[in-house]
């Protein structure tokens, strides 16, 4: 009788045994990079409307470089590396790097320039690592103060986009011509989007409708007025950086990204708080102003602070993993891109700003820990 | 299921599936025909067999005896023929020497109602000694004998004792049930422990879903003008963890390396304080207990009340067998369960579930790199940082990983759950307590 019943004779068996926890979230971490790249899609597409073709071409081989790069690289090193970071090259992580050094070129960089970005990017900020558990440095990042250093020329010709009437002075990004107005000392006055009108900068008839009926509507109510010039930084009618210039798209491609809880909101949330804050306080200095009368919303919606703000600062592999580590990433990111606005010699800040945090991330890390159960003063009496 | 937002102590919103069996009221088994009975279902040593192949065995009979403090009696679920003692495995994964019983013969105590006996004179060592021929053992899997639980240290008063009926494991409604339909036993079996352990203050602890089961409680404990206070807890998983409980309850953490004891709390599960009610007032040994059978692969999800070396064949027979082929087969609940790897594994005293599970509810997955999103150490309940642990595991630094809080992992399982890559961060973590003799909580 045992026999028959004796575990090992037993015809049933459920194929494989296992410890707890038997069940898992239905996540992979790929699925999160893949989602990452899908929800910049919006905005990089529009990068190419704009910027034609050519952007296209620098988003392609941005893209399949990295690729590229990363499959020779594990190919050649694989016994450097820990099997699982091999066996997961080249994937979705590579892609998405290489998405974002594509979006944030200019639209005429020269191909040469973009794959050596992405050399720099996945070869020595990710892999000298060890994969993706090993990095830093965030590696678009890296990339591009790489790329600021070696072809300043060439990291700072942009493009006129093609929404916008023709115009002599159209291809200088917002922020560039702002930096010049500072440098020579002009007092601007009425808004800095409507600085940007008297020097010329053409707009849409769209920003211009949009604008009049904003304020018919709304803000008459308030006694104040919406200056033209806003609603078209914020659909993207600027030149820019090919992904960074639709602060809408990039909106959008955010709230997936929190729906499906990919991004939490501690970093982008004291991010925008402390950038915000300081930009309303100091920002208003340079153009003659004073304290507390910085543009703020001008200054959102120009440069990659949006972008920055939501895809590279929330990089789960370089910034804090903690939640109060998390937001005091996001203070420090937004403190030093006002800074570094200000003071650096790119017009660009929020590049700086994120590298000196992902270094100062492992303190971070080692800082703002958990509290552990049972640790604490009141629990042991 | 849902990380909790952050800044949180950790935990798990679960996707819980307890609808599954939420509304199945418990049934009885039908009598297996042949039980397979498990010396070892305790926290200690085995118990040793007091019986030989050939013996006839009554209904509820001795036939295990326990050796050493922390071991427990085993008793005859059925009545029979001992055709075996052989090993076999039980949940979870260990070896153990099984008592085969074979049905025969006569019912002689089950199924007839018996009147309560009275307690209230009766001293504590009396009730202990009553438990520990009764074989009672902590019944929602940590398997310490009760009376060994319930022998207070001289010295020590006990303040405060919490009837646990969180039960905030996905799946598992059986507690949920057995508080629905016998929340009077319950409330008499606290009395019982209360009075054992000598405890000023009894808390009901339910879980927040259990809407129901918190008013049953509440209205009875108005009726018979119990000074017991019944509370609803959180429902984020693992809020059932006896230290976290206490955490929730009492607004204290049990100190590091020390025991709820400490705190002058004993912390009972539901199950164990409706074994005790049953050993005291009917003298009835732990021969059955209600466990929860869900899972899409079973074809009948049910709360079974079902006897002690049932196999775990014959009890998904009875819900209606299997739809298909299950990914795992799980003793327990699915965050903290073992799966077996036989349909002959019987049910202990300690088996709460019982779950078919499918590949679309294991979601299993490739380990791929770590990410570093922070997502295992935002869950763990007592603050760990389980990704740093395993790394310096894997690393083979037992040390640091002990001074960075090793010993205070509570094996919930939510750092596996949630990991993206798939990394087996809960799996590394007991591994690595088990290799450098951090024992369990
Ligand atoms: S298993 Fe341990 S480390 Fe992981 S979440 Fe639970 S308590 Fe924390
Ligand atoms: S959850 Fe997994 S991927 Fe995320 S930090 Fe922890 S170990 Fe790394």
């Amino acid at each position: 009788m045992s026999d028959s019943t004796s575990r090992s004779e037993s015809g049933t068996r459920a194929p494989f045994l296992h410890e707890p926890p038997q069940v898992h979230e239905r996540i992979s971490s790929g699925e999160i990079l893949a989602t990452s790249l899908f929800c910049l899609l919006p905005a990089a597409a529009w990068g190419t409307r704009i910027f034609g073709l050519r952007a296209a071409l620098v988003l392609v081989t941005a893209v399949l470089s990295s690729l590229v790069v990363e499959a020779i690289i594990v190919r050649l090193f694989r016994a450097r590396f820990h099997p699982v970071e091999a066996e997961a090259a080249p994937g979705w992580h590579a892609a998405f790097v290489g998405l974002v050094i594509g979006m944030m070129m200019p639209p005429a960089v020269p191909l040469g320039i973009v794959i050596g970005a992405t050399v720099f990017a996945i070869g020595v900020a990710k892999w000298t690592f060890g994969g993706i558990s090993g990095i830093w440095l965030h590696p678009a990042l890296t990339a591009w103060v790489f790329l600021a250093y070696s072809w300043p020329d060439a990291m700072t010709r942009w493009t006129a986009p093609a929404t916008l009437p023709p115009d002599g002075v159209t291809s200088a990004t917002a922020l560039g011509l702002l930096r010049v107005a500072a440098e020579r000392g002009e007092v601007v006055i009425g808004g800095l989007a409507g600085y940007l009108g008297r020097v010329g900068v053409p707009r849409t008839a769209l920003d211009a409708a949009v604008t009049g009926w904003f304020n018919e509507v709304v803000s008459g109510r308030f006694a104040t007025a919406l200056p033209a010039g806003y609603v078209d930084l914020f659909l993207g009618n600027h030149p820019g950086a090919i992904g960074e210039t639709s602060v809408a798209l990039l909106l959008l491609g955010s709230v997936v990204l929190f729906g499906r809880r990919i991004i939490t909101w501690e970093i982008p949330t004291a991010f925008f708080l402390s950038f915000a804050s300081l930009t309303w306080v100091f920002g208003g200095q340079p153009y003659g102003a004073g304290l507390f009368s910085g543009d703020v919303l001008f200054h959102l919606l120009t440069g990659s602070v949006v972008f920055a703000m939501f895809f590279i600062a929330t990089d789960p592999s370089c910034a804090p993993r903690t939640a109060s580590g998390q937001i005091v990433f996001g203070l420090g990111a937004g403190a030093l891109t006002v800074l570094f606005r200000r003071y650096s010699g790119g017009a660009e800040g929020v590049t700086g700003a994120l590298l000196v945090m992902n270094i100062l991330t492992p303190a971070i890390n080692q800082l703002f820990r958990p509290r552990r159960y049972g640790w604490s003063l009141r629990a042991s009496r | 299921m849902i990380p909790l937002p952050t800044l949180s102590r950790g935990g798990l919103l679960p996707d819980d599936r307890k609808t599954l069996t939420r509304g199945s009221a418990i049934w009885n088994a039908a009598l297996p025909t042949q039980c397979v009975v498990p010396l070892h279902q305790h926290a200690g040593a085995a118990a040793e067999a007091v019986v030989a192949v050939g013996d006839r065995v009554r209904e509820g009979m001795l036939i295990g005896r326990a050796v050493g403090r922390n071991s427990a009696h085993v008793h005859a679920p059925i009545p029979g023929v001992v055709t075996a003692i052989r090993s076999g495995e039980v949940y979870p994964g260990r070896p153990s020497a099984c008592v085969v019983i074979d049905l025969e013969g006569e019912f002689d105590r089950l199924g007839k109602p018996l009147a309560p006996a009275e307690w209230q004179q009766r001293s504590a060592r009396d009730l202990l000694r009553n438990l520990r021929e009764c074989g009672v053992v902590g019944m929602a899997g940590g398997g310490i004998p009760a009376d060994n639980k319930y022998t207070i240290p001289r010295g020590v008063e006990i303040e405060h004792l919490i009837v646990n009926g969180a039960e905030s494991e996905p799946y598992l409604t059986a507690t949920h049930r057995l508080m629905l339909e016998k929340p009077a036993e319950i409330l008499e079996g606290a009395r019982i422990a209360a009075h054992i352990v000598g405890a000023r203050r009894v808390t009901i602890a339910v879980g927040r879903d259990k809407r129901d089961a918190v008013a049953a409680f509440r209205r009875l404990v108005r009726e018979r003008g119990l000074p017991f206070s019944v509370r609803a807890v959180s429902l984020a998983y693992p809020a059932g963890d006896e230290k976290l409980l206490i955490r929730e309850l009492v607004g204290r953490e049990v100190p590091a390396g020390r025991l709820p004891i400490d705190l002058r709390v004993i912390v009972s599960s539901v199950a164990t304080i409706h074994a005790v009610y049953e050993a005291i007032a009917f003298g009835k040994p732990v021969v059955e207990r209600v466990v929860t059978v869900a899972g899409s692969m079973v074809r009948t999800p049910s709360n079974v009340k079902v006897r002690i070396g049932t196999p775990v064949g014959a009890l998904l027979a009875e819900c209606g067998g299997l739809i298909d082929t299950p990914a795992r087969l799980v003793l327990g609940g699915p965050m903290m369960g073992y799966t077996v790897a036989d349909m002959a594994t019987p049910i202990t005293k300690t088996t709460t579930g019982v779950l078919a599970l499918g590949t679309d509810e294991v979601n299993d997955g490739e380990r791929t790199p770590c990410i570093g999103c922070g997502r295992c150490i935002r869950v763990c309940p007592v603050g760990l940082e389980p990704v740093t642990l395993v790394k310096m595991l894997e690393r083979d630094r037992p040390g640091d990983a002990a001074a960075a809080g090793l010993a205070d992992c509570r094996e919930c399982g939510c750092c596996s759950y949630v990991c993206p890559s798939h990394i087996p961060l809960t799996e590394t973590l007991v591994q690595g307590r088990r290799r450098n003799g951090g024992g369990a909580p």
